[in-house]
């Protein structure tokens, strides 16, 4: 998976009404409430099985979540 | 933008009525299980529990009506105003909250606000470790930090109203967004 696929995923998981990008702060867009990143979380699991509830909790932005499943 | 009616409304000010309705939704599957607590609480109970608070400066239970539709509860107990610390709780009907983007988050912040008006400044918050959206939503949404776990809490912190760290008017200005949003009504 490269960059775009995983805002690709973001993107259709959020459906949100402005546009995400890496810059995209999680706890300032509305976009973003805690059902869309459990469903997140549980997505990218199945790409990383090893990814953890701590891993991603630690993630501030898109920026942050991109760059932990490319890890 | 239109502004969105809020009230918050203390548990002792509620008629029976109300409170009864709260149970229905503490007593629900999607909230019960994710409760430190998970057991089903009587009716007796609870109004045992919610006549109790009246004097009790240890707790706080606040009911929140959005539009006057219910939406959900907000709570701190174990309040020390000396050490000016509380242990927050919250829950939600997921009805309601759907109808309003971010409003859980707004609604924390709200009553963050309250507490640090009550002189209690400092949350301790614990997480149960199999409810991974209460991590998300505490940790990725209201930014706090995980300082500690056992076998089934996480333990987090916030200083967003830590008076050591900034002063009284930075504080309250945090919450102005929230007076710009929501015409807020407080019964507490």
């Amino acid at each position: 998976m490269n960059k775009e696929e995983i805002l690709g995923i973001i993107t259709d998981i959020v459906d949100p009404e402005d546009q995400l990008t890496e810059n995209t702060v999680i706890a300032e867009c509305e976009d973003i409430d805690s059902l869309a990143l459990l469903n997140l979380f549980l997505e990218f699991r199945k790409v990383k099985k090893d990814l953890t509830i701590t891993e991603f909790s630690n993630c501030k932005t898109i920026k942050n979540v991109i760059n932990l499943l490319l890890e | 933008m239109k502004k969105v009616n809020i009230a918050f409304d203390n548990f002792i000010y509620l008629s029976e009525q109300s409170l009864k309705q709260i149970l229905e939704l503490r007593n629900s599957d999607e909230i019960r299980n994710k409760m430190a607590n998970t057991s089903i609480i009587s009716l007796d109970e609870h109004m045992a529990f919610c006549q109790k608070l009246n004097g009790d400066p240890t707790k706080l239970y606040i009911r929140i009506c959005v539009e006057n539709e219910f939406l959900g509860v907000l709570s701190s107990v174990k309040n020390d105003t000396i050490n000016h610390t509380y242990v927050p709780g919250c829950y939600f009907s997921k009805l309601v909250l759907s109808k309003y983007k971010n409003i859980s988050v707004d609604m924390s912040a709200a009553f963050s606000y309250i507490c640090y008006n009550k002189g209690l400044f400092y949350p301790l918050i614990y997480v149960r470790k199999d409810n991974p959206q209460a991590i998300f939503y505490n940790t990725m949404k209201l930014s706090n930090r995980i300082v500690d776990e056992d076998n089934t809490y996480y333990y987090m912190l916030n200083n967003c109203t830590d008076p050591k760290l900034q002063d009284h008017e930075t504080i309250l200005r945090k919450f102005d967004y929230l007076f710009d949003k929501y015409n807020m009504s407080f019964n507490l």
